[in-house]
């Protein structure tokens, strides 16, 4: 088990603004988070929260317009396609939502795991080693000489998450891994995941599903492109920015409906009170 | 064993991991080979077969070397033994050829003719004329002997001086000079048959011996004295007793059947024998210095054949290089868009290996790779299929050593070309998946009014083609030609596709009322949507490009035909003796009369005059539709019907319609020393036997030859007669003699085939028969892309047919729906190629006249074939696109496309 204090993956007021020809679209509105290594994290928001902005990201494949964002000790600003590339190709690896957007119809388990292994530099013996404990550990070792078409929707996800985790990559991004298969096969593929984590896999994955969300160490939720809160060990906490601000929960802010608070800093804590 | 299996499971995973996918690539390489490799074939076959082509015209005889001279000194010199020591000339030639070993290089050893510079005068029993004395290698072969027989010291004599004279076998001919005193005596050996016309092959060189020349200031036939065949010693001992001076020639024949490269070895075994006649060194020289004989000189038809034959392949080459290099860039981007194709239908492999960190040039490599199979079993597929193609249908069977490497090259740079644009094509999408959102400059791009702008370049390249004068030797198809309608069709069918949606909103609820299949058929080809726009408009520029190259090709041999039989008159044309009369001739032929540099009045306009009878024209001439706006034979029939005392006359060319409307088509053609009163009683473009651009008078034959009696001339005199008839010359001369017409010697015959011989009207008839090859494999191509399109769409729509079925449309409804908009589209874009293709051939025809000097201009003809084919060709597509569209989704199970779809 491998728990470092270092994050896989750090933001800072991250910002992400795409231009269409209707105009600007702001996905990312300072997102600040912290990916721990070693961990599942989970991204939740509904539809349009900037998840998909937020992983991609995460998984090198876009930059941030404002922001900072870091990933395996690398900040991805100012790196240049190429480094980009280069950053995916040995730190990062990234799962798809549906199992045969992850892999190729033509090869079998083994040989996929073979080509994620050369892309990632490892030795062949290596890799052979590496891929069949991950075969065992993931439960598809008796499934490694099937093409994909052989397999079944979870035990494809499987594949998928070995071919991603091969090599140790600093970071493994999966985009809503579990969106197609059913409950019994996601629970299945959770418990294979958390099984990567425990051998020091940091896995962060965008999810709807609340069984992936309830599987995870630590849940960012998004809302409008902000974190609106995080859930660590069963507890919901809020964000502060760098600026001091403060996103609070919906039922909360309900509470304030001036939108304007009184802010009282005891020794316990600090306390928000309405004005009147 | 396993090992092997292994290895060689490894090696087609990296080399051809979707075999499918690779089909279509093979398929488009094949098309990519067979269009560069068949230039270089083409001009290869086209030097052979223009060779071939006047070979064939002309004859093997025609094409030797001959060498002449005469026993006549060549300055002031006496010598009694000038004549006597032809024979040792002779031997000294024939050692010269050796010696120069012309028979290694395509030539024949020399073969000898001799006759007498003066006919001598025979003296026979009953009666003494001249006669020439002829002495020829093989001479004795060429004729039949009737009576007698050949031998070295007997002559032959013709049948007609035998009975002139009451010679016969055995009986001793005296004879002597003409003018002096003298004489000899020989043996008659045998009697032979007549020569007349069509001469034997081996005597046409020498026609003027027996046919009668055409004396060009009577315009009287004069006919030449009776031949006597003599052995060479015979006639040189006879010459010698008569002191009678030996015409002398060396013939060496070139071996039949002979590839053009031997041909021009040929040349060069003339020159070689050439200089070693000149050689101080040789026996003639010798003989040359003793007796004052002048050196022989050289002549044959080969050099200025094979500068035929290289003109015709200089005016090949520039179009079918172009047809070529456009057939091949065409089939590049083919191959660009089956890359995208192959990135397409494989983006969630590349997508996944994209977030995995590929880079595009290494992507671009694995599918170079991946191509490196298709692209190899293509090119050599292509390469072959080119070669055979133009063995079997190009212009000539054979092709030099040398272009087999130029073939190999060229293949090379279409291989490596192919590989290029499927790695390029495959680097530029990855590096579009790899970005998010599209920059700038692609939003810039997209904002760029596509169609507009091609319109605008449509405008701008078809001016010059507008403006362009014919060029005078003729303007091969180049790519300013084949570009302009190409943008041209794009345009329309641009347009027309960018109207579909405004269309279906106008037809909206008559949409609705139809039965599901042909509902969604509509709907899906009315959306006009990308994909089928995209499909609209190329498989409307591969069609297109089918119907232009037909129209051209059509229509340049309908004007290559009009032109040889305006140029010409008919298929055969002998000159007579004006004062030769005949039996009337069969159908097919006519004699006519003509008189050249005739000035019409008023206006002073050049003319010459052609006096037909009216009844015969209609079954001589070779006529067409577009040479007057009415038919030949009400053409004919104003002639003929004419009433009055002026001459009924046609006239065809460039005479001003003001000069003969003003003066109710009364005019006056004037021949300087008389003149003859006409009436205008029709007009047309052109009209057979005007061999060039200047006007011609068609006149009716009773009524001119009355008029020029009328002004005191001898119609004899005054007008050249001609022969024309239809069929091939031998048939003609056959035909003309047994009717009692005694035709010129040969070398006068002129026929419609060796007009359209030209190298202009070679090259550009190849060349645009090449351009009609590669048009039909474009529309092919573009036919096979309608199906792709079609199937990829099916496969594209499974879930949504699947949900259909489940909804209740039956599989007929499904077949009927695929099928019509298959054959929607694929007729859209029929309908636009024809509707642009005949128009823009039209327009560009007229820059492509390939003998501009010559009336009539370019005429246009309907090319029916080529758009029947195209009409077959969206019928077939249609039926086999359905059919698979059919299978492809019977294919699809439910489960498996459900689960899929999630």
């Amino acid at each position: 088990m491998r728990h470092d204090a270092t994050p896989a993956a750090t933001c800072e007021g991250l910002v992400r603004i795409y231009w269409s020809p209707s105009g600007e679209v702001h996905a990312l509105k300072g997102v600040d988070a912290v990916v721990p290594a070693g961990r599942l994290t989970a991204i939740t928001g509904p539809s349009g929260s900037g998840k998909s902005s937020l992983l991609k990201i995460l998984a090198a494949q876009d930059r941030p317009t404002a922001g900072r964002a870091e990933v395996a000790g690398h900040p991805l600003t100012g790196l240049s396609a190429r480094r980009l590339r280069a950053l995916r190709r040995r730190h990062i690896g990234y799962v798809f939502a549906r199992p045969p957007q992850n892999l190729l119809p033509h090869l079998t388990g083994h040989e996929h795991l073979a080509m994620a292994a050369r892309f990632r530099g490892v030795g062949r013996a290596e890799a052979r080693r590496e891929g069949a404990e991950l075969l065992d550990l993931l439960g598809i070792a008796d499934r490694a000489d099937h093409l994909p078409g052989q397999l079944s929707g979870g035990e494809q996800q499987r594949l998928a998450f070995a071919q991603a985790v091969i090599g140790r990559p600093a970071l493994v991004v999966a985009d809503e891994p579990t969106s197609e298969l059913d409950s019994a096969t996601t629970a299945d593929l959770l418990s294979a995941v958390s099984e990567l984590t425990r051998t020091g896999t940091t896995v962060v994955m965008a999810t709807h599903d609340p069984l992936a969300a309830a599987a995870a160490d630590q849940v960012i939720h998004l809302r409008s492109g902000a974190v609106s809160h995080e859930e660590v060990a069963g507890r919901r906490l809020a964000v502060i920015d760098g600026d001091g601000r403060l996103q609070l929960p919906e039922e909360a802010l309900a509470r304030f409906a001036a939108r304007r608070v009184l802010i009282d800093v005891t020794d316990d804590g600090v306390v928000l009170r309405e004005p009147s | 064993m396993i090992r092997i299996r292994s290895a060689l499971r490894h090696l087609r995973l990296r080399l051809l991991p979707v075999p499918g996918q690779a089909l279509g690539l093979v398929a488009l390489v094949v098309v990519l080979a067979s269009a560069l490799v068949s230039a270089p074939l083409m001009v290869a076959a086209a030097e052979q077969g223009a060779w071939e082509q006047e070979r064939d015209r002309l004859s093997e005889a025609v094409l030797g070397a001959t060498l002449g001279t005469t026993t006549q000194a060549r300055r002031q010199r006496t010598s009694d033994t000038r004549i006597s020591r032809a024979v040792e000339l002779d031997e000294a030639i024939k050692q010269a050829a050796r010696r120069a070993r012309v028979d290694q290089d395509g030539l024949g050893l020399p073969e000898t003719i001799g006759f007498l510079m003066d006919p001598m005068i025979a003296i026979g029993p009953e009666g003494s004329g001249p006669a020439q004395l002829v002495f020829r290698t093989g001479a004795f072969d060429g004729v039949e002997v009737v009576a007698g027989s050949a031998s070295s010291t007997g002559v032959l004599i013709p049948q007609r001086m035998a009975e002139r004279t009451g010679l016969g076998p055995g009986d001793r001919l005296p004879v002597t000079p003409a003018e002096r005193p003298g004489g000899a005596e020989l043996v008659v050996g045998g009697v032979y048959a007549d020569l007349v016309a069509p001469l034997p092959a081996s005597w046409q060189q020498h026609s003027f011996l027996f046919l009668p020349r055409l004396d060009e200031r009577s315009g009287n036939l004069v006919y030449p004295p009776p031949v006597v065949l003599a052995s060479r010693d015979t006639a040189v001992t006879t010459a010698a007793a008569l002191e009678e001076h030996l015409f002398l020639e060396w013939f060496l024949p070139l071996e039949p059947g002979l590839p053009v490269e031997t041909a021009r070895d040929a040349v060069g075994a003339g020159e070689r024998m050439q200089a070693a006649l000149a050689s101080p060194e040789s026996e003639l020289s010798r003989l040359v210095e003793e007796e004052g004989y002048q050196t022989p000189v050289g002549r044959s038809a080969l050099p200025a054949v094979l500068d035929t034959v290289d003109t015709t392949v200089t005016l090949l080459e520039p179009p079918v290089r172009a047809v070529g290099i456009g057939g091949g860039a065409a089939a590049l981007v083919l191959v660009g868009a089956w890359a995208g194709q192959r990135m397409r239908r494989r983006e969630d492999e590349l997508r996944s290996l994209v977030a995995r960190g590929l880079s595009p040039a290494r992507g671009a490599g694995v599918a170079a790779r991946e191509a490196l199979l298709p692209v190899l079993v293509g090119l050599a597929a292509g390469g072959a299929i080119g070669w055979l193609l133009v063995q079997r249908l190009g212009p000539g069977d054979t092709f030099p050593p040398g272009v087999l490497g130029r073939s190999l090259v060229v293949l090379a740079a279409g291989g490596v070309s192919a590989l290029a644009v499927v790695a390029v094509v495959t680097a530029v999408l990855i590096t579009r998946l790899d970005s998010i959102g599209s920059g700038p400059a692609a939003q810039l791009l997209g904002r760029v009014p596509w169609l507009a702008v091609t319109a605008v370049l449509a405008v701008v390249a078809a001016v010059p083609l507008l403006t362009a004068e014919p060029a005078e030797e003729g303007r091969g198809v180049d790519v300013l030609t084949l570009v302009v309608p190409l943008l041209i069709t794009m345009v329309v069918a641009g347009a027309l596709t960018a109207v579909l949606p405004r269309l279906a909103e106008l037809l909206g609820d008559r949409l609705r009322r139809l039965p599901v299949g042909p509902f969604l058929a509509a709907r899906r080809v009315l959306a006009g949507q990308g994909a089928a726009r995209l499909v609209v408009v190329t498989t409307a520029l591969s069609l297109g490009l089918v119907v232009y190259a037909g129209a051209l090709g059509s229509s340049t041999d309908r004007t290559i035909a009009t032109k040889a039989a305006v140029a010409t008159g008919s298929d055969v044309v002998v000159p007579l003796g004006a004062d030769t009369t005949g039996r009337e001739l069969p159908a097919d032929a006519m004699v006519v009369g003509v008189e050249r540099e005739t000035t019409l009045l008023p206006g002073d306009a050049r003319v010459n005059v052609l006096v037909v009878r009216p009844e015969k024209v209609a079954g001589v001439v070779r006529w067409d539709a577009g040479l007057a706006d009415r038919p030949l034979e009400e053409l004919m029939d104003a002639l003929a019907g004419a009433d009055g005392p002026r001459v009924p006359v046609l006239i065809a060319g460039d005479v001003a319609d003001g000069l003969v409307e003003g003066t109710g088509g009364e005019v006056t053609l004037d021949f300087g020393y008389y003149s003859l009163p006409a009436q205008v009683v029709g007009r047309a473009e052109a009209f057979p036997g005007q061999s060039s651009s200047e006007p011609l008078v068609v006149a009716e034959w009773d009524a001119y030859l009355a008029a020029v009696e009328d002004a005191g001339r001898d119609p004899a005199l005054v007008l050249a007669r001609e022969a024309w008839a239809r069929g091939e010359p031998e048939g003609v001369l056959e035909t003309l003699a047994a009717a009692g017409y005694v035709p010129s010697a040969q070398d006068r015959l002129t026929t419609a085939d060796a007009f359209a011989a030209r190298p202009e009207l070679t090259a550009q008839t190849w060349s645009l028969d090449y351009l009609r090859a590669v048009a039909l494999a474009a529309g092919v191509l573009g036919l096979v892309g309608v199906t792709m399109h079609a199937v990829a769409q099916q496969r594209r729509r499974t879930v949504a047919g699947l949900l259909l079925r489940r909804m209740g449309m039956t599989r007929r409804a499904a077949d009927v729906s695929a099928g019509l908009e298959i054959g929607l589209l694929a007729g859209l874009a029929a309908l636009v190629a024809v509707a642009v293709a005949l128009p823009a051939s039209a327009l560009v025809l007229r820059v492509l006249d390939p003998v501009p000097a010559l009336e009539p201009e370019a005429v246009f003809a309907v090319p029916w074939g080529s758009i029947a084919a195209v009409g077959g060709g969206v019928v077939l597509v249609t039926v086999v696109g359905s059919w698979l569209v059919g299978r492809t989704a019977r294919r699809a199970t439910g489960g498996q496309v459900m689960r899929d779809a999630t």
